[in-house]
Parts: C-alpha cells; structure tokens; sequence
C-alpha cells in the first residue's frame, strides 16, 4: 500500500516534468523550415502516460496540461484541453491494443492519435477564433513520426529511474 | 468487474471533462468572464514559463553568435535603423524643399519692390459665390493696417480689408464687390478690373468698341488710387467679345496671381523700405 501510494505520486512528479520538459521544447525556436515539422511534444508525452498508467493519466490530466497551456500560449480556453483530453481518452481505451502491437505498428497508431487529437483541436479552434486549417498544419506529424521512439526510450529511462512500474 | 467500472469511470470522467472545456470554450469566446481567471493562472504560471522560455533564450544567444558576426550583426542594426530613420526624413525633406522654393520665388518677387513687405501664411480660406476672403496670420502685431495690398510671387491677391489683433482678413481681386484700377500692359490702356466670384474669371468693364484690347493682353495695377503698387500683374486677357448695337464690350480675364494655390502671400506696405534686403530677410526668418 504504502509502495503503491509511492509509485503514484512518483508517477505525477515524472508526469509533471515531463510535460514541463515538453512546454519548454515547444518554446525553443527553431528555423523556419523546421518549426513546420516541430513535433507536438505535449501530445507525445501525453499518450506515452496514458498509455504507461492508463489509471492515473486519463482525460483529467489531459483536461487540466491544455488548460495551463492555454494560460501559456494566450488562446480560448477549452481548445487545447478539449484536444489533449480527447487524446488522453482515447489512449487510455486503446490502451491494451497499442501495447501489444510491434514498435512499428505502435508509431503509426500513435501518430494517428495525435492526428485526431489535431483535428479536434483545430476543429474548436476554428469554432472559436475562425482559423482554418492548412496543409501546414499537418506537417507537425512527420515530426511526431520521428521523434516518437525517442521520446518512448527517454521517458522509459525516466521511468526506471524514478521506479514505476 | 474492477476493469468494467474503470472503463465506465473513463468514460465519465471524459465525458464531464469535454463538456467542461466545451463550456469554457463558450464562454470565454464570447465573454470577458475568464480573464480573471486566466490573470492569476498567468501569475502562478509565470516561473514555469519564464525556467521554460530559459533554454530557448540560450539558444538565441548561441544562434547568434553562430549565424553571425555580432559586430555585423550590430553594425546590420544600426545601418537599419539609421535607413529608416534617414528614409523618414526624407519624405519631411520633400516638403520642405516645395516651401523652400515657394519661399525663394517670393523673395525674388519682393527684389522688384521698393515697399516694405511682410511675409504671411493662409490661416483660412473662405470661397463662397458672393464672398472671396482668406485670414492670414499677421495683424497689429505686425503692423498690418486696411488697404494694404496683397501679392504673391506671380501677382496681385487683393486687399486687406480687416485688421485683427493677430490676423487680418483679405479680400481677393475675385470678389465680386472688388475692382481695381489696371493698365494694359502693351499700350497702357486705363481701365479697371473687377471680381466676378468665380476664381477663374475676372471683368473688364467699360470698354467701349473701339477700344484697343486684345486676348492674352497683360493687366498691370495702375497705381491709381494708391492702393496697389505700380505695376504688378493682376491679369491676362482671356476672351473679347464685341456684342452689335451695345456701349461696351465685353472683356474677360484670368487672374495671374495663384489665388487658390499659394501659401503664403506679401502684404506690401506704402512706407518706403530702410534697407534694401534686410527688412525682408529679418520678415522670411522669424514665419
């Protein structure tokens, strides 16, 4: 019990550091031609907890991440926490099926996730502020394609480190 | 069963968490009710945000360092900058070029005077039909008296008909209640011009038919009357129409002076000038 109570509070400082870690990555600024391909950090790490302890990282935590990040980044409240609850959901349901599929099997599913997670959040953006949405906003995926294994091997070390199971 | 419940738990928790943020989204779109809100979010945000914007500022700082020379880069800056600025005064210079030429053009014109001048700008123009006034900004203050002849640098303007403390009003060789006495320029011909009220159109009254005038004839002021100075141009002969069994004909002419263009004008006054050139540089300066 006391081991237990432990791991769960430990999962929420990894959770935590890691969505700040993913904050400030998204702030880096990078060149032009790259900041089309910028992965959705947030997203990323996201669906990596979702998927690690589905129990603890669900729809809330997605819920209140987009709300801080709408604090950060200045839009309408609701949008991104629609968008990463939305994701969190939808990783917690799938959890079963995503961890037996192969790695390579896993990005694809992963990446088409976070294409939904987009979706919705450009959807409500659209609802809300009339933006539209472009090729341009897609590109991001690539990204996400790539750096998925590596965010998957990092925070998995984070995780041994810090002992969840 | 525990996995049923958790599942139905997710559902549920996503379910109030969407209409949470649906909500949300709804009301701060629409209102300003959540700025509060937000204002002390940003508060308690701002260390996450400000160790989070810290790697990015480093790596602006190595960027730059790397992508180019800082001295280039400030010397880059400064060049920019000193462009927009000179560009800016560029424009403000055009400007003054045009005024500075106008300016020298009544110089030049008040060299064929021997009347002490004063140089004056346009406070208001007033057309209307039966009424050609302009005010400019001189007056007792700088010794404008009723009567005083008004020119530009082509010709005469009018009078001053009302003195104000710091502006005087003139009356424009177009009004129709304003004559004044010329002389044609080729055989000094004595007659007089008056204003129709319309800017474009003076008239020459009196001329009987045997009169020796002609288009593109120049009307000079006479000096008669002692108003306005011998021998300025006021207008040029536009149309002579002879009309059979009537006493006069009837003569049209454009006046010279830029009466709905210039800026500044000369009030010239009788007294004879002290100084040749002094009076008037001393006048230009100080508008």
């Amino acid at each position: 019990m006391n081991s237990s109570s432990q791991s769960s509070s430990s999962i929420y400082w990894a959770f935590s550091i890691s969505c700040f870690v993913a904050f400030t990555l998204t702030l880096v600024q990078v060149p032009d031609w790259l900041s089309a391909f910028w992965p959705d950090w947030i997203a990323l790490v996201i669906v990596y907890w979702s998927l690690l302890v589905p129990s603890r990282i669900g729809p809330l935590a997605g819920f209140i991440i987009g709300t801080m990040l709408e604090v950060l980044f200045a839009k309408t409240f609701g949008v991104l926490s629609a968008g990463l609850a939305t994701l969190a959901f939808l990783v917690n349901i799938s959890h079963l099926q995503l961890r037996v599929t192969s790695r390579w099997q896993q990005i694809f599913l992963v990446v088409f996730l976070v294409a939904i997670y987009k979706l919705v959040n450009l959807w409500f953006e659209g609802m809300v502020d009339g933006a539209k949405i472009t090729a341009q906003d897609w590109l991001s995926l690539i990204g996400d394609l790539m750096i998925w294994p590596f965010i998957n091997i990092v925070l998995d070390e984070l995780r041994r480190a810090l002992k969840i199971r | 069963m525990a996995n049923q419940f958790r599942k139905n738990r997710g559902w549920v928790q996503f379910g109030v968490v969407l209409f949470i943020s649906v909500t949300l989204m709804a009301i701060d779109a629409n209102t300003s009710w959540l700025s509060a809100p937000r204002n002390a979010l940003s508060v308690v945000l701002r260390p996450v945000q400000a160790l989070a914007s810290f790697p990015s500022m480093v790596g602006g700082f190595f960027s730059n360092i790397s992508t180019a020379e800082p001295d280039v880069k400030i010397a880059y800056e400064n060049l920019r900058n000193e462009y927009f600025k000179l560009k800016s005064e560029t424009l403000l210079l055009r400007t003054l070029q045009e005024e500075n030429a106008g300016l020298r053009a009544l110089l030049d014109a008040t060299e064929r005077l021997e009347e002490k001048v004063t140089l004056a700008e346009l406070m208001k123009v007033n057309l209307d039909r039966d009424n050609h006034r302009v005010s400019v900004g001189r007056g007792l203050n700088s010794g404008v008296y009723v009567g005083q002849a008004v020119i530009d640098d082509q010709g005469v303007i009018g009078q001053v008909t009302e003195v104000m403390p710091l502006s005087s009003i003139i009356v424009l060789i177009t009004d129709p209640s304003h004559a004044l006495p010329v002389q044609v320029e080729r055989n000094g011909l004595r007659t007089i011009v008056r204003g129709t009220g319309s800017l474009s159109q003076l008239v020459v009254p009196y001329l009987n038919q045997n009169s020796d005038i002609r288009e593109g004839d120049v009307l000079l002021s006479s000096g008669l009357g002692g108003r306005f100075p011998n021998g300025y141009p006021v207008a040029r002969v536009s149309n002579v129409k002879v009309i059979e069994d009537e006493a006069f004909i009837q003569v049209f002419a454009l006046p010279i002076a830029k009466l709905d263009r210039s800026n500044h004008v000369l009030l010239l006054s009788r007294e004879k000038r002290v100084e040749n050139t002094g009076i008037t540089e001393r006048e230009v300066d100080s508008e």
